[in-house]
């Protein structure tokens, strides 16, 4: 089977047709960035983009996605050079991580939402970032992504 | 060297008194008496030349070696800034690497690498800044000899020693050697703390830029070359013992390598995590029960509620509070009358929950082994998996990395022990072993239940006269694996915390505690006990200003009148974040707000909460004001998001946290149980830093003890009845 990430046709070995992307990713391709937080599709932590949307890879059989655009954190600034760089660069502006650990999910779902809505409100972005933060870091989180998007913070 | 028991005295010290000399007063206890006092321990050797052991100078660049875990913090990055400050070097010539774990790396003030109760800064601090005030003064005294001229007046900036009135400068570099030839002074002298001009300033942690493209691999991101993976079965509860297992379900799965049996749990090794997993879930081991086997959540709160009544627990020494005095309290109480208020509060067990799940990664073979781990006590989890596979310490080579979140959960090594003991089933070979979401969250290893029968005397001012609190619940000493014996008078812990050494005027206090220990493990979580007893006294504050018609902050204010600096600057505290808040204004209709506040760790903190009543049981966060007194600020911007993150930590306890139990199993399994807020349901947080202390505070813990009472006192102000049981969904109250 063959997958399209971030651009690259990867070769993946013959697995259970059930495997979620989320350990395609990290195991085989090692693209770790992705990470596992819940496995219910609840956390956010394992955003991807499947031609360009946000999609919670952890609940998503890998074999359901050939010859679809997968775009990891990894792969986000090639992917996206406005949005996704943008908002990495206002991560760090911000200094919106603390231990880090979600915050892949949160810039894939970020990046996600800038593509589809460039000027959000207060309100979509709420709507948009489901994903969870266990260190609170919810309040940078959202001045980054206004920051990126151009609209003030 | 350490002793071979894990709890060694200076630890215990550590735990259970002030952490350094005079006036250090600890999230749980006030301070001791002088006599009492450990004095800090000696960082530099001024009889063994050189710059000691944390700094490896290597020509112009420096590497600091530290035993402090980076888990969201920011710590490692502010050791940076402590060398720059003392050592005049560019920030980004200076490296931080987490030490080899060996003794001679241990942090001084608890004799093992322990990254919690808000000790980052401070012992680093403490650690460091000595050190490199030390390499300074070589390296002032080995341009001095070179040139022939006073060392003092030989200054270091921009990673060059300069000697202005002749012009003189050689870069740090060339003088290494002779410096290091020298001996270090008797007593190294920090630059003083009005002089900083590295420390104290907005600085971006060095962690970040690999925090938003992927690159920062924490534990779960281990790759060994033909790393294994495997996933567990825990018997439901705790204690239950494996009884009758029928391998062939999940054997017979592509993929799957080996079946480990472990007394609680089942292991299986597989090519890949998730075939690991889904073969758990094919396995119905029969589990022989535990002795805890029918614990049921309400069965337990009403044991706890009855023990406080009965109010016959062990009571707290008088040596940890000159307050403390059970007759005094008794008199005040009777004398009070029907100006005695009572409320009963009860509290659940709560999960850390830290969003990268429980993982190891270990590789046993004959010579030893070695293991990859993100955790917060490096030197204990080494012994203990050591111990687990019966090897000398020296055998097992531990690897640390950046943890996914800690919040107290990560100082615990039962995941790691048994990863090492599933990764002896398969020698040789690497094996990673990452616990579900479900697994982890019902590990136990929770912040204690409890309940609180407190009761407050008033006398005729309205101030009070005695407080006197009776606890019920189990012990975290009897299960952390941090030490923790505590010494003998001490019933418990936890249950001193945010008691004693407060600034409030409290003349006599009675604190007592029923030990009912019903098996669940207990491990100390972000603030500890003051997430519970800091509710208990906020939220009663405000009923004895309310009985009196006061207002809550005047009322505290009062509390406060008291001199010395400690209560000094709690009030000034109080009243930059009243002012902040504009307390006192006229509020829209159906706004109430409620105020609390927090001492602990040489910190004072505090919250404003604006809420909205909604509807019956229905209220909304309108805005949130938060406010930390930090004593020294390392990095304001790293305290605000602590401040932040703390604030976001307690509100999720407040609002839904909650682990529970039926038929000793825990309910809660995965985030849709145990809910976290979402960006949704925060209001606007302010955040208000400022450091008024003489010394370096915590800060890490101390923006969580005060938004649960700010929160219910906002509600007791709306009903005028109390709020006396956690999380709020709980008490009738949902967002």
């Amino acid at each position: 089977m063959q997958l399209n990430v971030n651009d690259r046709p990867r070769k993946i070995a013959p697995t259970d047709p059930e495997m979620p992307l989320l350990w395609v990713l990290r195991e085989q391709l090692d693209l770790t960035g992705t990470k596992y937080g819940c496995g219910a599709g609840i956390c956010g932590a394992c955003t991807v983009h499947v031609d360009g949307a946000p999609l919670r890879s952890c609940v998503t059989p890998a074999a359901a996605l050939a010859g679809r655009r997968i775009t990891t954190i990894e792969g986000l600034a090639a992917a996206s050079p406005q949005h996704g760089v943008a908002l990495q660069q206002a991560w760090i502006e911000h200094q919106v991580p603390q231990c880090g650990y979600c915050q892949s999910g949160m810039l894939m779902a970020a990046a996600g939402l800038l593509a589809a809505t460039p000027q959000p409100t207060d309100e979509q972005i709420d709507a948009a970032i489901t994903n969870l933060c266990r260190c609170g870091t919810y309040p940078r989180v959202k001045a980054a992504i206004k920051r990126a998007a151009g609209i003030g913070a | 060297m350490r002793p071979a028991t894990l709890l060694s005295e200076p630890r215990r010290r550590l735990l259970l008194g002030s952490l350094f000399a005079a006036g250090a007063w600890t999230i749980g206890l006030g301070p001791r008496p002088a006599h009492a006092q450990p004095k800090p321990p000696q960082v530099v050797d001024p009889s063994v030349p050189g710059f000691g052991v944390w700094l490896r100078f290597e020509g112009p660049a420096l590497t600091l070696l530290t035993n402090v875990t980076e888990m969201g913090q920011g710590t490692p990055s502010l050791l940076a800034a402590i060398a720059a400050e003392e050592l005049g070097l560019p920030l980004e010539r200076i490296k931080v690497e987490m030490a080899p774990i060996e003794p001679r790396f241990d942090n001084p003030f608890t004799d093992s690498y322990l990254t919690y109760g808000s000790i980052g800064f401070r012992t680093a601090y403490a650690t460091l800044a000595p050190v490199c005030a030390a390499a300074r003064d070589m390296l002032q005294r080995a341009a001095a000899t070179r040139w022939s001229v006073d060392a003092a007046e030989c200054t270091l900036r921009e990673g060059q020693v300069t000697h202005a009135a002749s012009g003189r400068q050689l870069p740090v570099s060339a003088l290494l050697a002779e410096a290091a030839a020298l001996r270090p002074p008797e007593k190294p002298s920090p630059k003083p703390h009005e002089q900083w001009t590295v420390l104290g300033q907005h600085r971006q942690r060095t962690d970040i830029p690999a925090k938003t493209d992927g690159r920062m691999a924490y534990g779960i991101d281990e790759r060994q070359p033909g790393q294994l993976h495997a996933a567990v079965l825990h018997g439901p509860g705790f204690g239950a013992k494996l009884a009758a297992l029928d391998e062939r379900p999940a054997k017979a799965i592509r993929g799957v390598r080996k079946i480990v049996r472990l007394p609680g749990a089942v292991a299986v090794v597989a090519d890949s995590w998730w075939t690991a997993l889904q073969a758990t879930r094919k396995l119905k081991p029969r589990w022989e029960p535990g002795p805890h086997a029918k614990l049921d959540s309400d069965t337990h709160a009403a044991e706890l509620r009855a023990a406080v009544q009965a109010g016959r627990g062990d009571a707290f020494p008088k040596r940890l509070d000159a307050r403390l005095d059970e007759a005094a309290v008794t008199t005040a109480l009777a004398a009070a009358g029907t100006n005695a208020l009572e409320q009963l509060y009860e509290f659940p067990f709560l999960a850390h929950a830290p969003l990268e799940p429980l993982n190891a990664t270990v590789r046993v073979d004959r010579d030893g082994a070695e293991i990859w781990v993100s955790t917060q006590s490096q030197s204990d989890t080494r012994a203990a998996v050591a111990k687990a596979l019966g090897l000398a310490t020296e055998r097992v080579q531990l690897h640390s990395r950046p943890c996914g979140g800690g919040f107290g959960r990560r100082l615990e090594f039962d995941c790691a022990v048994e990863a090492a003991l599933i990764a002896k089933a398969v020698p040789g070979l690497p094996v990673k072993t990452i616990w579900s979401r479900e697994v982890d969250m019902r590990a136990g290893f929770y912040r204690p239940a409890s309940a609180v029968r407190l009761r407050l005397a008033l006398g005729a001012d309205g101030l009070p006269t005695a407080l006197r609190a009776d606890m019920a619940g189990a012990r975290i000493e009897d299960y952390s694996g941090v030490a923790g014996e505590p010494e003998n008078d001490l019933p418990d812990f936890a249950s001193s915390m945010a008691w004693l050494g407060q600034s409030y005027a409290l003349p006599a206090i009675h604190l007592a505690f029923t030990k009912l220990d019903r098996g669940v493990p207990l491990a100390y979580w972000r603030s500890v006990g003051a997430s519970q007893n800091t509710y208990c006294l906020e939220t009663m504050i405000d009923r004895a200003a309310r009985s009196r018609g006061d207002d809550p902050l005047a009322y505290r204010r009062r509390l406060l009148a008291g001199e010395g600096p400690q209560p000094r600057r709690a009030l000034a505290l109080l009243d930059a974040l009243a002012a902040r808040a504009g307390w006192g204004q006229a509020l829209p209709a159906g706004h109430h707000r409620g105020i609390a506040l927090f001492e602990g760790n040489r910190a004072v903190a505090g919250h404003v909460v604006e809420l909205a009543v909604t509807g019956p049981g229905r209220f909304k966060l309108v805005k949130i004001w938060a406010a930390v007194d930090a004593g020294w600020v390392g990095n304001p911007d790293a305290v605000r998001a602590q401040l932040m993150g703390g604030t976001v930590f307690g509100l999720a306890a407040a609002l839904y946290g909650e682990i529970s139990f039926a038929q000793g199993e825990v309910r809660e399994g995965n985030f849709d149980a145990y809910r976290l807020p979402t960006m949704a349901e925060l209001p606007p947080i302010d955040l208000l830093v400022v450091g008024n202390g003489e010394r370096p505070a915590g800060v890490g813990e101390e923006g969580v003890p005060s938004i649960a009472p700010a929160i219910a006192n906002a509600l007791f102000a709306v009903t005028s009845q109390p709020v006396a049981r956690l999380p709020l969904t709980r008490a009738g109250w949902r967002t």
